[in-house]
């Protein structure tokens, strides 16, 4: 696919420009469960521990991960869906973990934003496209009514629902899954953010329609300069969109750095596994049996210790002491695993 | 850019006038496959046209009443000087005479569109204090939820009839003050339970996190996303109330506790007390109990009906394919 190459390599000129729009410090996040009704004990679920890492201006990180590592809550938690048990998350250089004054919350509001997976939930069915669309403005009490049409019939014009005088009164069960997925990206990017959410995004469309979409988002990022959070389970989706990646499980980053060289050159024994289990479009093709076994351990209350233990080929002693750290290991490359902490 | 500017041809106001209209007829278009509902609408429109169009009109012509006459045709203060009350139905009377000589039709008509009134008062109460109880029980939760749910619970097994004349005994209740109880009371009844329900199946949707994220107040969020969502399921509620309000009245004028000059429920008040509903009587002297019970159950009956077409609207599951 020379096209396909040729295209990211475009797309991988924005993120040059400096400055960190967001910046997550030892960020957790845990839920309490109790065990039985009559139990008095809490349990915590540790759905997000102790995770950092960075976003410039202009950059879109890739969180990929299995089904219930934490990459959501994450997502959530960055956009005060949740209220982060511990850590900070900075925001153009201000600490929103704790947004006191109702103007902070709204200036926060204003510039970050959510795309949810499944378009035809995250769309209210009583609606219409246009009161759909509008909402972050006239929340955020911005622009007059003439001013808020012209806006919404500009985002939609760009998001690729034209004409949009044609679709702005329709409701969103008229519209297809493609375009009601249009019409919430048009919906996060109306108050131009600078920093949105994508909580896989296309996992729940057509794979006809997936990569339009993807590629609306790739140039609606070029042209409105944004920082992306890209949650994801695909890698191929995460390559195409990405810049940066982080891996996550059970709610810690174990590899994370430039996407080329990440996959390129897995490090951690979870990423490795998971990059061969990605399909390729060959018949003949003999997978290597994966090397890791087991299945993912609940994240109820872990023990200190790597959390890939139990799963992990290469398990040493030292893995059952403490959590391994994230190691730079030379490209901006981060992995946390043992085997590379030579000296440690 | 410049297209842009004229991509709004229409006002807003006149498009989403247009849009509730189209939603309207596509509602339309499902309660009219229902013959139980429909049934239920026309009953209720043959009503209204009795009582706001009909009795106005006889009352000011045939019905006059002059000084003079011998006959008078007022629903109160009628009387029938030439006939021995209670009268049969006759041409001068089609549905005879009460006891002390006033048309049972007329009474009938006179009633009508009070007991519209107080049916649809009561439920309008009813409806907007169960939808608020149930959308913020629902979306708040916690000690706010736990209590409306008890009180509601309370409510419930709370003997309604009872309580009213046990109040009725205490103060002099007219209709508007009945609408009031009847509404105020069943609002924090079933229907918080029923619309609290529905309400925490919408609160959990992503466009409601999504709101939240824009920056919107929980205030915002409960009346933009939630009750637009759960109004169908009120709308339906309202329906059985008005049901509910109507059949109360009946029962507390028939008891004679109301402070009312007419109504279907004193109509029937009125021959009991006389006597004329003892034993036998009841067969002989038909006239004077037929026609308030029939068209009690009849107006009570076409609501329901209305309600259960409605909720075919509102339920798509229940719609036959």
């Amino acid at each position: 696919m020379p096209e396909f190459i040729e295209m990211k390599k475009i797309d991988k000129g924005r993120a040059s420009t400096v400055g960190t729009v967001v910046k997550v410090e030892h960020l957790k996040k845990f839920f309490a469960v109790r065990k039985g009704i009559f139990s008095r004990e809490v349990h915590f679920v540790h759905a997000v521990d102790d995770v950092s890492f960075e976003i410039k201006r202009g950059g879109v990180l890739a969180l990929v991960g299995e089904s219930g590592c934490g990459k959501t809550t994450t997502g959530k938690t960055l956009v005060r869906l949740y209220e982060p048990t511990g850590g900070k998350i900075e925001f153009l250089n201000k600490d929103i973990s704790k947004l006191r004054t109702n103007a902070d919350r709204m200036w926060f509001h204003r510039k970050s934003q959510i795309i949810f997976q499944d378009p035809y939930e995250s769309l209210n069915p009583r609606m219409t496209i246009f009161d759909i669309v509008v909402e972050p403005m006239s929340v955020q009490g911005i622009g007059n009514i003439k001013e808020r049409e012209e806006a919404v019939a500009d985002i939609l014009q760009r998001v690729g629902i034209a004409p949009p005088e044609t679709f702005m009164w329709r409701y969103p069960h008229e519209l297809s899954g493609g375009q009601r997925q249009r019409v919430a990206i048009a919906r996060a990017l109306i108050l131009k953010p600078e920093f949105v959410v994508a909580d896989e995004p296309t996992s729940m469309l057509d794979v006809s329609i997936r990569t339009q979409v993807m590629k609306l988002m790739l140039d609606l990022i070029n042209e409105m300069d944004m920082s992306f959070l890209y949650i994801t389970h695909d890698l191929s989706v995460a390559r195409y969109m990405a810049d940066h990646i982080a891996v996550l499980y059970l709610g810690k980053i174990v590899e994370m750095g430039e996407i080329e060289e990440v996959l390129q050159h897995p490090l951690h024994p979870y990423t490795q596994a998971l990059i061969s289990a990605v399909p390729v479009p060959d018949p003949e093709f003999q997978r290597e049996m994966p090397k890791i076994k087991g299945g993912v351990s609940k994240p109820i209350d872990p023990p200190d210790r790597c959390r890939f233990y139990e799963r992990c080929p290469y398990a040493m002693e030292v893995c059952k002491g403490t959590c391994p750290p994230l190691i730079d290991v030379g490209n901006d490359h981060k992995v946390a695993c043992y085997l590379y902490n030579k000296n440690g | 850019m410049s297209e842009l500017q004229t991509v709004v041809k229409e006002p807003l106001w006149k498009i989403r006038i247009k849009l509730a209209w189209r939603g309207f007829l596509k509602n339309w278009n499902i309660f009219r496959q229902s013959k139980i509902g429909m049934l239920g609408l026309w009953i209720v429109i043959v009503f209204a046209i009795l009582g706001f169009v009909v009795y106005p009109i006889l009352a000011a012509t045939v019905w006059r009443s002059s000084l003079a006459a011998t006959v008078s045709y007022d629903p109160i203060t009628g009387y029938d000087f030439q006939k021995i009350n209670p009268s049969h139905p006759s041409l001068q009377h089609p549905l005879g005479t009460d006891p002390i000589g006033r048309d049972i039709l007329s009474q009938l008509l006179y009633s009508t569109p009070r007991e519209f009134m107080l049916g649809i008062f009561a439920a309008l109460i009813t409806v907007f204090i169960g939808t608020t109880v149930g959308t913020v029980a629902a979306y708040y939760g916690g000690i706010l939820d736990t209590f409306f749910m008890r009180l509601a619970d309370l409510i419930l097994l709370f003997p309604m009839i009872a309580f009213l004349i046990v109040l009725s005994g205490m103060m002099k209740i007219n209709m508007i003050m009945l609408a009031l109880i009847i509404g105020i009371l069943s609002g924090f009844g079933g229907i918080t339970i029923v619309l609290r329900s529905q309400a925490l199946t919408v609160k959990v949707k992503p466009f409601i996190e999504s709101a939240k994220v824009s920056g919107a107040r929980s205030f915002y969020i409960v009346f933009h996303h939630i009750v637009p969502n759960v109004m169908p399921l009120s709308f339906l509620y309202m329906m059985f109330s008005v049901t509910g309000a109507i059949f109360s009245e009946a029962v507390l004028s028939f008891l004679g506790l109301l402070n009312v000059k007419m109504s279907w429920g004193l109509m029937i008040h009125t021959s009991e007390s006389g006597g004329y509903l003892l034993g036998a009587y009841i067969g002989r002297y038909w006239w004077l109990w037929v026609p308030a019970g029939l068209a009690i159950t009849l107006l009570c009956g076409a609501f329901y009906f209305i309600g259960r077409g409605l909720d075919e609207v509102v339920n798509p599951r229940l719609r036959r394919r």
